[in-house]
């Protein structure tokens, strides 16, 4: 009422005081508005909606059933085995075998995606549409939630969470940071302070960064399919646009692009599925992947198993510097001191001064051989740290041999 | 006042030299320079008066308390205790050091410690949190009173948030981090908004204008997700000395507040001296530079051995009077330095820095804006000079309480700069030594700060029908945002539907975005040494300008206004310039009119182009202008509101021999005008904005080089008064924000009194023909030619006073 009385008393108000110069017609909020903003650029008007939300069409151009007011529902089965755009699902008594994962059958976890109105967070932000595959009865179900208007959303939140009720863990992409604090956050707003959603959780954004990050252009889930799954996507629609797609339902009641989120949202989870095993593989033998060695080594060493980690890049057909002295050390660790020499030996020629070290420690504690330690901590760089142990292997040298190095070594002259 | 003697200099007579340094510096100035000194007040020692620690304070935070030597309470503190704990909101007005922290502390801590209660600080600057932070956990630990209290802030790591989020039993952050960092992200918060209990506002005075009325809608937000927590904090501000203490706080927390304003603290003898420069040029009315005394006081203040604070008006001066102390004081470049200066737009390390060095007693002097003025703590000054009116009494008092803090006497001199308003105050001693503080004024119903937040509101949670924000028509303002695309409605609510963070895009300091970084190449780098804010960028980063960094020059090389980029390079410079301004307004509409029968005032709606065509080049010390350069920026527009005087154009041919002579009659008058109006809104000058030309913007116009006005417009540049067919000029003081903040309306109800005044102003000023403390400086050639600007401007005075002004 208040702008409304206001404006009424401004037009009154100019109809008496406007000369013909300035006679302007009296604004109402939204001239007031767009004056305020000179220079603002043009200010975006959009269409008013043109048709109504026909929930029933769109319910069956997605196939869907109406589990709530504003709430859709769309399942999809597949059997084991089943190739989806190039993923072949597992069987469900496989494990996944990450280090440092629960390690639950696949056939016990959910694995969840969420498509949203936007990727700013906040609690602005609402997932319209929650995809998760699970193992029900003999198949792999994909279940598709899709809300078309915010009334269906408590209802899509309580039916996710009977649907992952008794999951041992969830399995996603980057929802460590993303998907579950979003879905937290609705939770929250519908007044549950613990979201239902299992505690454990395997988010394996992480593990594909451990093995590919220095080998891959990036670590998207897009990325991650087409290499190792060989997923080849037919027309998917580009994540930005999903926002758009569920604006244009809300705004216009245009919902021609939903079903290309679905498609988008499906085949995310069943990849997430296929891709799980994947990775497994990749940490046990990850040569086979084109997956770095030392990432793996390095995940298998966090879960103590230095084992599998000295196996693992044992078997590696390349190892960059770095992992060849964490073979070394490994070695080093099981007693395998010939072997780790023989690797130092190698990098040292290479000119290493962290291998020079490390052998002439070897020389030094192992074969006891303080001439030949000397040699090589001669080569060593400039340092307090390396000038004290060429003290004491000098030290502990015959004293024939040591006097005409002093001699001829301005550092011992008085 | 209470309490205070008033006494002219005359009457004071020279007593026998004192002991006390400060006291002797004060008789030392009187003895030297008593004809400069207009006035003075002397502002008695104060007893503390003591109330008794409440009876049912928690036992644990009462020897808390003990283990500092606090046994029992100034009376303003007991008594803000009791009126909290009756459930009111309520600020707390209390000089600088009087123990106002105490006040919202102990609150806080007792449920705190007996309930479990939350309590959310604000502080208007991170510096201030931090400090504030400090103090707590030092309590904490006296106690041991196992209170957790976090800063909550841009600095705060990713992995210590979530702890803050859910263990801090206070969390000290501001207004800023609360908008974007807070509030949208508040289901993380939910457990600290569901147990909060307290919310306390320090330095609330702070909270106006622009920024109070961000303020403002932040609060109606905070209270909105309380509301949805189920909670319902009781508020606890404090203040600066203002009129309106419990009025500024109901418009910042939306609700009744109960005001606290006689403190029981102790407090040192304070004696401040009203000081005009001496006339330098008695036909021309040009008195001497307050640069030229502020330093020379500060100058004695220092060699006295007195820690001085001096507070200059703009960035500029600050780094002015550095270098004139610098030139003194650090002349050895081996010593560490003695003068120090502290302004907005320094980094925020380096502003640490001098804090520390000012707390340290390493720095004997430092000269600042009013960027020092907050509760920043720098130790106790002895001196506190005042380069020019702050513009406003609160703001005077509030520098002038830099210098003293309990039992230790202080000096304050105020030093009068040319400026209109300066000279009245120190012209007329007793209305500044006997007027009340100002007014501090929010808009939190503008209308495109209120969409900003209806914007922020809607995303932390959908609007419901029937709720309320703000005092517009919520309903209106959710249609607009729904045809906009922002807000979806679905049955009675609206959501927000758009992939954004509306809040990244809202700033609670100003209307306009982004600062300018300011980026230094001498050594081949790129080293960020300053940030400007937007809206006055155009006037101090244009291409050629000195930028002045601890009194350091730089020149502006490139100026990246897409990028909001300044590189610049050190200089030997020996001058330092200053942006010339032509501003041009039309009227969109006049609200509201008073039609007379020879002049007319209006309120109302107008657009205005600002531009900025080029910059002059001013040698230190001497001040004379070595050059000109031009400046190439985009405009700037801007649609406000304004109030505007016209003279009908038969009065204006009957009361003024030529159109030239009514022209320099306006400018004068809008001289004169602008500062009364300040005064009279209460609003610093700066909040408004002066400009005479044509109200179809035709034409405006300014001083030119002779010293008389011009009319130009952007296309043709200087035109013929005389040859204007449509001659009808108008002074114009406009609101200087985008949509204008309200200063506007009181403005035009108080017409007659801004006339008046200026009529007063410039009627009893003692110059001949005008001067700076009048209708604005002349030239010596106007004298000469027997013209004087100063009749001129009393005529359109007297007309616009006559009837319809």
């Amino acid at each position: 009422m208040a702008v409304k009385q206001r404006l009424q008393t401004l037009r009154s108000q100019a109809g008496v005081t406007a000369g013909p110069e300035r006679a302007a017609a009296a604004p109402d909020l939204r001239q007031r508005l767009a004056r305020m903003r000179v220079g603002d650029g043009p200010g975006r008007a959009r269409a008013a909606p043109t048709r109504e939300h026909d929930v029933a069409a769109l319910a069956r151009a997605l196939g869907a059933r109406e589990l709530a007011p504003g709430l859709l529902c769309v399942d999809h089965q597949y059997g084991d085995g089943a190739v989806c755009a190039g993923a072949r699902l597992p069987a469900p008594e496989e494990r996944a075998g990450l280090p440092g994962m629960p390690d639950a059958t696949l056939g016990s976890l959910g694995f969840l995606d969420t498509e949203t109105s936007g990727l700013a967070g906040g609690t602005g932000t609402v997932a319209f549409n929650i995809g998760l595959v699970r193992r029900v009865g003999d198949a792999w179900q994909a279940r598709q939630y899709v809300i078309t208007g915010f009334a269906g959303e408590a209802a899509m939140l309580e039916a996710l969470a009977a649907d992952v009720a008794g999951l041992a863990a969830l399995a996603t992409y980057n929802g460590g940071s993303f998907d579950l604090p979003l879905l937290r956050d609705r939770y929250r707003l519908h007044g549950t302070a613990a979201a239902p959603l299992p505690a454990q959780h395997v988010d394996l954004l992480h593990p594909v960064r451990r093995l590919f990050r220095p080998h891959w252009p990036d670590c998207r889930l897009a990325t991650a399919e087409a290499l190792l799954l060989g997923v080849a996507r037919d027309g998917d629609l580009p994540g930005s646009q999903v926002p758009g797609v569920w604006f244009d339902w809300l705004h216009r009641g245009d919902g021609a692009r939903m079903g290309d989120v679905l498609a988008h949202n499906r085949q995310d989870i069943l990849s997430l599925l296929a891709l799980l095993p994947r990775l497994g593989a990749a940490f046990r033998d990850p040569g086979a992947f084109g997956a770095d060695a030392l990432g793996a080594a390095r995940a298998w060493l966090q879960q103590g198993e230095e084992a599998r980690a000295l196996q693992v890049l044992e078997a590696a057909p390349a190892l960059d510097r770095a992992g060849q002295h964490e073979l070394a050390r490994l070695y080093r660790r099981a007693g395998r001191l010939e072997e780790a020499a023989a690797l130092w030996q190698r990098l040292a020629e290479c000119g290493c001064p962290r291998a020079l070290e490390q052998l002439a420690k070897f020389h030094e504690h192992f074969r006891r051989d303080p001439q030949a330690a000397l040699s090589l901590a001669e080569r060593l760089p400039e340092g307090a740290g390396h000038e004290r142990r060429r003290q004491r292997l000098r030290r502990r040298l015959p004293a024939a041999a040591t006097l005409p190095l002093e001699l001829e070594d301005p550092s011992h002259a008085p | 006042m209470r309490g205070n003697t008033m006494a002219t200099a005359a009457e004071h007579a020279i007593e026998g030299e004192s002991r006390d340094p400060v006291s002797r510096l004060a008789q030392r100035l009187q003895r030297k320079y008593g004809g400069r000194i207009t006035g003075q007040l002397v502002t008695p020692a104060r007893e503390a008066t003591f109330a008794d620690m409440p009876a049912e304070l928690e036992p644990r935070l009462r020897a808390a308390l003990g283990e500092r030597g606090i046994r029992r309470l100034y009376s303003h503190q007991r008594r803000a205790w009791d009126s909290i704990s009756a459930g009111r909101h309520t600020v707390v007005v209390t000089p600088t050091a009087s123990g106002k922290t105490l006040c919202y502390n102990l609150p806080v801590l007792h449920s705190a410690l007996t309930e479990g209660s939350k309590a959310l600080y604000l502080f208007p600057t991170k510096a201030l949190s931090q400090d504030q932070v400090a103090e707590l956990t030092e309590l904490n630990r006296a106690g041991e009173l196992g209170i957790r209290a976090y800063t909550f802030d841009g600095d705060t790591p990713g992995d210590a948030r979530k702890a803050v989020r859910t263990r801090g039993d206070v969390v000290v952050t501001n207004p800023d981090m609360l908008h974007k960092g807070v509030l949208p992200h508040h289901t993380k918060w939910a457990q600290f908004f569901e147990g909060l209990r307290y919310v306390v506002i320090d330095e609330t005075h702070t909270y106006r204008g622009v920024f109070g009325s961000h303020m403002a809608n932040v609060m109606r937000r905070l209270r909105r997700i309380c509301r949805f927590y189920g909670s319902d904090p009781v508020f606890i501000l404090s203040s600066a000395t203002i009129a309106n203490p419990a009025e500024l706080a109901a418009g910042l927390v939306g609700e009744e507040v109960a005001a606290i304003t006689e403190s029981g603290a102790p407090a040192g003898q304070k004696q401040l001296l009203l000081w005009n420069p001496p006339v330098i040029n008695a036909d021309l009315g040009i008195r001497a530079s307050s640069r030229s005394q502020s330093t020379r006081i500060t100058r004695m203040a220092v060699r006295a051995g007195l820690k001085s604070i001096v507070f200059a008006r703009s960035r500029l001066m600050v780094e002015v009077i550095t270098k004139y102390l610098k030139d003194v004081f650090d002349s050895d470049p081996r010593k560490p330095a003695r003068v120090a200066a502290y302004r907005g737009g320094y980094l925020p390390g380096e502003r640490r820095d001098t804090e520390k060095a000012l707390r340290g007693g390493e720095v004997d002097c430092v000269v600042a804006t009013s960027a020092l003025e907050l509760g920043v703590d720098i130790g106790s000054m002895d001196v506190c000079v005042l380069d020019g009116y702050p513009g406003t009494i609160a703001a005077t008092w509030q520098r002038l309480g830099r210098a003293g803090r309990r039992e230790r006497a202080a000096l304050g001199v105020l030093v009068a700069s040319s400026q209109p308003l300066d000279q009245y105050i120190v012209r007329n001693p007793e209305f500044f030594l006997g007027a009340s503080p100002e007014h501090a004024r929010i808009d939190p119903d503008q209308l495109l700060i209120l969409l900003d937040h209806v914007r922020c509101a809607a995303f932390e949670l959908p609007f419901r029908k029937g709720e309320r924000f703000g005092g517009e028509d919520l309903e209106e303002l959710l249609a607009y945002l729904e045809e906009q695309g922002v807000l979806h409605r679905e049955e009675d609510q609206w959501h927000w539907t758009e992939d954004s963070y509306p809040a990244n895009s809202v700033s609670l300091r100003s209307m306009a975005e982004g600062n300018f970084v300011v980026i230094d190449i001498t050594e081949g780098g790129q080293q960020v040494v300053a940030e400007v804010d937007y809206s006055s960028a155009a006037e101090t980063l244009y291409e050629g300008a000195i930028y002045l960094v601890q009194a350091q020059p730089y020149q502006v090389e490139t100026l990246d206004w897409e990028g909001r980029k300044a590189w610049v390079r050190q200089t030997r410079a020996d001058y330092y310039t200053d942006a010339i301004d032509y501003t041009r307004l039309k009227i969109l509409e006049s609200f509201d009119s008073d039609r007379g029968g020879r002049s007319e005032c209006a309120n109302g709606e107008v657009h205005l182009v600002r531009r900025i065509p080029g910059f002059k080049k001013i040698r230190y010390y001497t001040h004379e202008n070595v050059g000109y350069g031009n400046i190439n920026l985009p405009d700037q527009e801007m649609h406000t509101t304004a109030v505007w005087w016209e003279i009908h154009p038969d009065e204006l041919a009957r009361a003024f021999p030529s159109r030239q002579e009514a022209l320099d009659g306006f400018l004068g008058a809008a001289h004169a005008m602008h500062h009364v109006a300040a005064l009279r809104v209460m609003s610093e000058p700066a909040d408004l904005g002066r400009a005479v030309g044509d109200g179809n913007a035709r034409w405006f116009s300014t001083v030119g080089p002779a010293g008389r006005g011009q009319i130009r417009s952007f296309e043709n540049g200087t035109m013929d008064p005389e040859q204007e067919q449509r001659f009808r000029p108008a002074v114009f003081l406009y609101d200087n924000y985008p949509g204008g903040v309200g200063l506007s309306s009181p403005l035009f109800e108080q017409r007659r009194a801004v006339v008046a005044g200026a009529r007063t102003l410039v009627a009893e000023c003692g110059c001949q023909s005008g001067c700076p403390g009048c209708v604005g400086p002349i030239l010596a050639s106007d004298e000469q030619r027997g013209f004087s600007p100063r009749q001129a401007a009393l005529q359109v005075l007297e007309v616009l006073a006559g009837d319809g002004g």
